[in-house]
């Protein structure tokens, strides 16, 4: 439950070498940069560096290169373009963009000429049925023909000029279209155009090269775009080709103009003073010895590490310790924030917690060990996140389902095994024992708000927050209140008698007391005067009701456990329908029933739980210790994926 | 006890969620031509389903306004089938109001001897209203007309009316009765808890107090009409407006007066509040009914309500849309454009 220890680091040196230092900087891999100017004095009369980055525009070029091709540059080695000029570079990649742009221009005239045909082809083949030659229809004497499609509504809108002189026929129809052709005495041609053009008739045009009735046409446009398909693949081939040719020399490009691009994108975070300047940032302590020694070979260059707190402008930045067991639990702890500097690593306790939570409510052997296959699978393969999480869960869920007795929903499948160890307690069987389970669920849910107050203590006593430490509901006030309470109860219902007058008083009243004056105390403890806003009356009100919440968080957040015996519960019955279901069933269907239902179970509850065991992490723990105000440590380094607009 | 249709409320919210925005207006507005207007449609807005088989190309401006016109319609039947309420009385509203608006188009296109009726006929109601709209769009004359309505509820509503020698009709007295009628139908109906009812009348109310002023307020601008006049081509329902406070603005001798008397009432004092231009009384109105119909919406958890209300937002929209489709046919400048959009 560590976090990493941090040093402060101010590096100065002649503005001369404020590059080689900035290169230097992003290939350690370990420094967390801070804008230098966040801690510079006013009157040093420093100036911070804000300057256009000279890199950028190749880099665009580059990246239209990229987007044009389809080609993607990765990080290389680029000591063979290192010492080209600039204008060299900008030459050369010119080059590439031009000879590019004339093989997307053959490419585009290419697929123009596809789209025309296809056009075609595509008005032809609506206008299957006519046997005529295209050319001949266009060429009739007395009667017009105007081939297209006619909206649907336009299309509706028809029998209203029944008494007009023209014909429409349809061929074809889809969605929103009639596809078809009108015919009209030459005489009537207008007007029946007007009507046509109101009615939003879309006229298609035959192209010249349609030849023959609308087989031949739609027959010979198909080999057209097929033909056509040919000539943009040569196309795409010719400009892959020329692409394989230049991608080598391109990523080089790429690789020393990105990495003087973000380095240079540091200078804005430095500052001058005269002639020198200041870099300022964060190193982990274990590696700043090898920091300091990076740069012997720079003379200008003074390296100073002092306490990561020295300054109290920048809170040093947060890199959590944790183990390859617990480190995957870091991503429910990032969600939530990340922890302050002086603050505790709560990784640990929400891996075992977590656990232990989805273990109790997901309970099946056979069930998780499934999700602990499938999570280690999703994990590797797909490098997901939630993978290793879900494999350790249901690691927890398979050693639950052990002492439930459960696989697969077959809840009788141990007890022979036990009763054969000879383990008279085991299997717990959760639809027998409902009553002990909400309650020893409401039990560990007690103890895990405890252990969070207890963390909490810890926690306020190493930051000297007084107040949340001794007074506050999550402080030793708290606890003690909270235990008293619980300690009396559990007293009284074993038949002792334990609420006595001087246990009242000491153990309950005195905690409530000093909950209520947390505020004032807390200042007396350190030593300063407290100022009441708002006069008595509403120091007293806010007070009550803010010890008033407080106990009912203490009833409402160890009720929320009840919840985990809930789940429990839920999904044995859940299987338990399954196998009444499958018992019902034919002998072939009864397994297909066992099957599909585990799978829909497995995914449901393991969902549910999933979220469930979050909430009571996040709500009933986390509130009561973390805040989750940290900065994340983030070591400059060249950034290759990142595309410059 | 009337059923709660819940999930028709839900329904509407999750459709309603998919609106446009202030931004998808900014986009059409910087937009060159209908068709780039109709391209954005399609690619950036959940219009893109009814644009999909369109080609943005070559689309005219009257289909595209069509197409989204009969979208609202779609939608209102969509919503209405969702849990099979549309057999209810109250949920005809939108089939009365077409065919009140074609029958007043009807008696327009009768008085300007003009056979263009057919042009925007919403055919795709057709099989859903009480007479053949495709053959209303056939009647040249007020005694054809009455005729062809004979057997429906509209014919006693206009049946007093006769043309004059010329053969032209008092288009807005017809309108006035058919609204009156509308409305009637709408106090009328029992088909929703009465506290619903009662917020809806008032929200109606709110409606026509707003459409009295639109109308007063052309009547007195442009036509210098007598406080008789208005009064005679007026709805006679009042909500928080009362009569006399109605009659107070009729009386207004001009345009200045009238704004000056408008801005002393209540929706006066809210546009000012809003900080719309009272001096665009229509505008500012319309904002305001928008306004009102969203806070229905929201508020509201009744079926009846959310459908009216969302319906209004919906015709909205689209007239907002049209309104920068036809800006930009026509070439207006799109700060002008922007005026007439309501969010």
């Amino acid at each position: 439950m560590s976090i990493e220890k941090m040093e402060f680091v101010n590096i100065s040196g002649h503005t001369s070498d404020l590059n080689a230092t900035l290169v230097k900087l992003s290939d350690c891999g370990c420094f967390h940069i801070e804008s230098a100017s966040k801690v510079a004095k006013k009157k040093s009369g420093y100036t911070a560096l804000k300057e256009d980055n000279p890199y950028t525009p190749l880099l665009r070029k580059l990246n239209e290169i990229s987007a044009r091709s389809g080609v993607t540059f990765k990080s290389t080695d680029y000591s063979d373009v290192e010492n080209e000029s600039l204008p060299s570079l900008e030459k050369y990649l010119s080059e590439v963009s031009n000879t590019l742009d004339e093989y997307k221009t053959a490419e585009r005239q290419a697929r123009e000429q596809l789209s025309v045909h296809e056009q075609a082809m595509y008005q032809v083949d609506h206008l299957q049925g006519i046997t005529a030659d295209f050319q001949q229809i266009f060429h009739c004497e007395h009667i017009k023909i105007r081939m297209g499609r006619l909206p649907a509504d336009s299309f509706a809108k028809l029998p209203y000029y029944d008494d007009k002189p023209f014909f429409f026929f349809h061929f074809s129809q889809e969605q929103e279209y009639y596809w078809g052709m009108y015919l009209v005495p030459v005489a009537y041609l207008d007007e029946v155009e007007e009507i046509f053009d109101e009615l939003y008739f879309e006229r298609t045009h035959i192209p010249d090269f349609v030849h023959g009735d609308s087989e031949t046409a739609s027959s010979e446009l198909h080999r057209m775009v097929e033909e056509d398909k040919k000539a943009i693949d040569e196309c795409v081939k010719q400009s892959d080709e020329y692409m394989q040719l230049k991608t080598e020399r391109l990523c080089k490009i790429f690789s020393r103009l990105k990495t003087q691009h973000d380095n240079f994108d540091l200078r804005n975070k430095a500052v001058i003073v005269k002639d020198k300047f200041h870099i300022v940032g964060f190193v982990p302590r274990k590696d700043s010895e090898r920091f300091a020694g990076m740069f012997g070979d720079i003379e200008s260059i003074s390296v100073s590490i002092q306490h990561a707190d020295v300054n109290g402008k920048i809170p040093p930045p947060i890199k959590m310790k944790d183990n390859w067991f617990t480190k995957p639990f870091s991503l429910f702890v990032e969600m939530y924030g990340l922890p302050s500097y002086n603050g505790i690593n709560p990784t640990s306790f929400v891996a075992i917690t977590y656990m232990l939570l989805f273990g109790i409510m997901f309970g099946d052997f056979g069930q998780g060990v499934v999700l602990a296959v499938f999570g280690a699978l999703m994990g590797k393969l797909k490098k997901w996140s939630m993978g290793p999480i879900i494999s350790r869960v249901g690691i927890s869920g398979a050693i639950f389902g052990l002492l439930y007795g459960s696989v697969f929903g077959y809840e009788e499948l141990l007890d022979p095994i036990y009763e054969r160890l000879g383990i008279s307690f085991l299997p717990i069987k959760v639809m027998d024992n409902v009553a002990p389970i909400l309650v020893a669920t409401i039990a560990l849910g007690v103890l895990l708000i405890m252990i969070s107050i207890l963390i909490n203590i810890v926690s306020g006593i190493k930051n000297k927050d007084y107040e949340s430490a001794l007074f506050s509901n999550n402080g030793i006030a708290g606890l003690v209140f909270f235990g008293s309470i619980l300690g009396g109860l559990v007293g009284t219902l074993l038949g002792v008698k334990v609420f006595s007058i001087p246990y009242v008083l000491l153990l309950i009243i005195l905690p409530l007391i000093l909950m209520f004056m947390r505020e004032p105390l807390a200042c007396l403890v350190k030593g300063k005067k407290y100022k009441m806003e708002g006069g008595v009356g509403d120091f007293i009100a806010s007070n009550f009701f803010e010890v008033f919440e407080f106990l009912l968080s203490y009833v409402s957040n160890s009720l929320s456990f009840v919840r985990v015996g809930g789940f429990a519960i839920s999904h044995a019955s859940m299987m338990l329908v399954v196998m009444a279901l499958a018992k019902g069933m034919s002998a072939a269907a009864s397994p297909v029933m066992v099957v599909f239902g585990n799978v829909f179970v497995m995914g449901i509850e393991a969902l549910l739980v999933c979220i469930q065991a979050m909430r009571l992490e996040f709500y009933e723990l986390f509130s009561r210790f973390y805040s989750g105000d940290g900065v994340p440590f983030t070591p400059v380094k060249i950034n290759y994926d990142e595309t410059i607009e | 006890m009337q059923k709660n249709y819940n999930a028709t409320v839900a329904k509407i919210m999750a459709i309603y969620g998919k609106r446009l925005k202030p931004q998808d207006y900014t986009e059409m507005m910087n937009r060159q031509s209908v068709s780039d207007v109709a391209e954005y449609l399609k690619k950036n807005t959940y219009y893109g389903k009814l644009l999909a088989s369109i080609d943005t190309n070559t689309i005219h401006r009257g289909m595209l306004e069509n197409l989204l016109r009969r979208s609202v319609f779609e939608t209102y039947m969509r919503i209405t089938g969702f849990e099979h309420i549309s057999n209810q009385r109250f949920y005809n509203y939108k089939i009365i109001q077409t065919e009140i608006d074609e029958i007043v188009r009807c008696i327009r296109c009768i008085n300007a001897g003009s056979d263009k009726l057919i042009q925007d006929v919403p055919v795709y109601i057709n099989h859903l209203t009480s007479f053949d709209l495709l053959e209303l769009a056939k009647i040249n004359d007020f005694s054809g007309l009455l005729e062809f309505i004979r057997k429906t509820p509209y014919y006693d509503i206009l049946k007093d009316i006769s043309p004059n020698e010329d053969g032209k009709v008092d288009v807005t007295k017809c309108e006035t009765l058919l609204r009156t009628y509308y409305i009637n139908m709408f106090r009328n109906s029992a088909d929703f808890r009465s506290s619903d009812s009662k917020q809806f009348i008032s929200f109606l109310e709110t409606e026509i107090d707003l459409i009295n002023i639109i109308n007063s307020y052309r009547l007195t601008a442009y036509f210098d009409a007598s406080e008789d006049d208005i009064e005679r081509d007026m709805l006679t329902f009042h909500g928080r407006l009362t009569a006399e406070r109605h009659r107070e603005i009729y009386s207004a001798p001009n345009e200045e007066e009238f704004i000056r008397r408008f801005a002393k009432t209540y929706y006066g004092k809210q546009m000012i509040q809003n900080g719309y231009d009272i001096t665009n009384i229509e505008q500012s109105a319309r904002r305001l009914r928008h306004k009102y119909a969203r806070s229905l919406l929201r508020r509201s958890g009744a079926a009846p309500l959310s459908v009216y209300a969302f319906i209004f937002l919906r015709e909205t929209e689209v007239q907002n849309i049209i309104s920068i489709i036809e800006g930009i046919r026509y070439g207006v400048e799109s700060s002008k454009i922007a005026s007439l959009i309501i969010t």
